[in-house]
């Protein structure tokens, strides 16, 4: 495997993976909470929070990039603020991952949010009554209700993540070995007279992770809904 | 323990003021759909929370407005039975029954296996609740509903959604339970049957008011009372859909007698299901010419009851179905009719409505 691919190349598939993991880790909570509040409370500012969530979805990726940079850029306050706590984001691999974990964090929502408003409240005032206080009711009703929902918007999140490229590369730029994540890459070879025959395996790659994640979310979720029919 | 409950509401459409005391044992709370029975139970379990009033249980307040003290439904110790069993789809039948056992407010010491045995559920722990028949559903929400040690139990229709086997067959639980276990019980109802096979003492309801209460029998004697228990007596007739008429009627076929009813959506030669009011259907001894109603159903009689409130009861046998129809005892008289006896039961369409609980 190391023979047929280049370093460079091996590079990219690794840090691609790293990448998506990590953005779909800290995502994940994130849209588990933001999910639950888009469906089932009620409060001002709703619409607007709604619309915030989704901007990733609907911006050209080269803003959001962009915007990514202004706010986490080392020369503005916030970003600097950050880096003398050891978090820096512009131009590393951390900041492929965060832009990354934002470009994703719609489809986690909303995979979430459609879980959560399919579980019958019944069930939730059921368990009331059995003595569960709220977070007790989340934890022990809820929570395992929604994971199918959960698998299916982790996948979908890390597949957007493997393949996000306008903003991570606007925000992070395309240093092999450092920032240069699969599609960077990609984009990279075909740049240089020669570079197909490593695009073209890139691609291939590419294709199997994106498949694999899609089959083994579909397996998981049958897996799931069957045992939780009723 | 004795349940004191007073609660007001008043919505658009709709205006509940009770006032009751519910004693040990079962007391039942009695009315048509609309009468307040349900708002009433989920603001006693806290489940509605837009009600005025006061509801204590012996001497804990579980609620009151002009002190503004409200329990969530967690801390009031209410063990409540739903229409809908509610089982955890997630748990098994075990996981479900032992839900109320990991949280620290709950008393332990209720016995499981006693439980278990009681409602005759210890062959289902290992199974899933969607493997579970209408009837054993309700069984594991009794026992999950008990083993959380609740000071009294709420059971809001808990039979409506079964068929009469069922129904027969989990009404002695219910007696049995309380006899055993002494926990007080407020069960919800519109059948006079169940009225009349498990209260103590009975509340009817009527528009978000109490019409009367006290001892089972002579609640249900209250003519008042009465005529909702009769609307409520109904019988289920299967048929075979035949052909759609385009003057909106549905043609329908059971054993060798048709009926007519206003267009039902349902392809040729399916089952249908009817439900008969008995207070709709007119008996008469033989076929008549000349009058509206458009259906004239042949059958034999099987039984003839005496109703709480003195009237009788005919139930008709059609091919192998029992349809009840309620007539006074003059007309009885009249007809001079006896079990066996061949007799026709007069239908109008419009009085006939398509159901969803025949069985079978």
């Amino acid at each position: 495997m190391t023979d047929w691919l280049g370093p460079n190349e091996w590079a990219a598939v690794l840090l691609s993976i790293k990448v998506a993991f990590w953005a779909t880790l800290f995502s994940l909570p994130v849209a588990i909470g933001v999910a639950y509040l888009l469906a089932k409370k009620e409060f001002v500012g709703k619409q607007l929070l709604n619309g915030i969530v989704h901007l990733p979805l609907i911006l050209p990726p080269v803003v959001t990039g962009y915007l990514l940079l202004m706010i986490f850029g080392k020369r503005t306050a916030f970003g600097s603020f950050l880096a003398e706590w050891g978090m820096e984001f512009a131009f590393r691999w951390s900041g492929a991952a965060l832009a990354a974990a934002i470009m994703a964090f719609p489809l986690l929502v909303r995979a979430i949010r459609l879980s959560i408003e399919a579980i019958d409240p019944k069930l939730e005032e059921a368990a009331a009554t059995l003595g569960a206080s709220r977070r007790w009711v989340f934890i022990t009703i809820t929570l395992p209700l929604m994971l199918p929902g959960i698998i299916a918007g982790a996948v979908l999140g890390f597949a957007k993540a493997m393949g996000e490229f306008g903003a991570t590369i606007t925000f992070v730029s395309n240093i092999p070995g450092q920032t240069q994540t699969l599609p960077s890459a990609i984009y990279a070879f075909l740049q240089v007279p020669g570079g197909e025959s490593s695009a073209t395996k890139l691609v291939i790659i590419s294709i199997v992770i994106a498949m694999s994640a899609l089959l083994a979310s579909e397996w998981l979720s049958r897996r799931m809904s069957r045992r939780l029919q009723s | 323990m004795t349940l004191s409950v007073s609660l007001k509401q008043s919505m658009q459409e709709f205006a509940l003021d009770v006032e009751f005391e519910a004693p040990d044992g079962i007391t039942v709370l009695f009315g048509e759909s609309g009468s307040g029975k349900t708002t009433t139970i989920n603001a006693i379990a806290g489940l509605q929370t837009n009600c005025e009033g006061k509801v204590t249980l012996t001497d804990r307040v579980l609620f009151d407005s002009d002190s503004n003290t409200y329990l969530k439904p967690y801390q009031r110790k209410i063990g409540y039975i739903f229409q809908e069993s509610r089982l955890f789809p997630h748990l098994t039948v075990e996981q479900n029954l032992n839900y109320a056992k990991r949280f620290k407010s709950v008393d332990k010491s209720v016995d499981f296996s006693h439980i278990v045995e009681l409602l005759g559920i210890k062959h289902l722990l290992k199974r899933s609740p969607d493997s579970l028949s209408g009837g054993e559903k309700q069984r594991v929400a009794i026992g999950r509903a008990l083993l959380s040690a609740p000071d009294l139990i709420l059971a809001d229709e808990p039979l409506a959604a079964l068929d009469g086997a069922r129904k027969a067959e989990l009404l002695p639980y219910f007696k049995r339970l309380n006899r055993e276990l002494g926990i007080p019980m407020l069960y919800v109802t519109h059948s006079p049957e169940e009225v009349l096979e498990l209260a103590d003492h009975v509340i009817a309801l009527e528009q978000g008011r109490i019409v009367t209460q006290g001892p089972a029998r002579e609640v249900m004697a209250n003519s008042k009372v009465a005529r909702t228990a009769n609307r409520a007596i109904k019988s289920t007739l299967t048929t075979r859909l035949i052909a759609q008429h385009p003057d909106g009627l549905s043609e329908l076929q059971v054993a060798n007698e048709t009926l007519y009813v206003p267009t039902i959506d349902a392809p040729t030669n399916s089952t249908v299901c009817l439900e008969l009011v008995a207070n709709d259907l007119i008996l008469s001894a033989a076929k008549v010419d000349g009058i509206s109603a458009l259906n004239q159903v042949c059958g034999t009689v099987e039984s003839i009851e005496t109703t709480s409130s003195g009237d009788v009861l005919i139930n008709v046998c059609i091919a192998t179905e029992i349809i009840s129809t309620h007539i006074t005892t003059r007309s009885l008289n009249n007809l001079k009719l006896s079990i066996g006896d061949p007799c026709v039961l007069i239908i109008k369409s419009v009085n006939i409505c398509p159901s969803n609980r025949c069985q079978g």
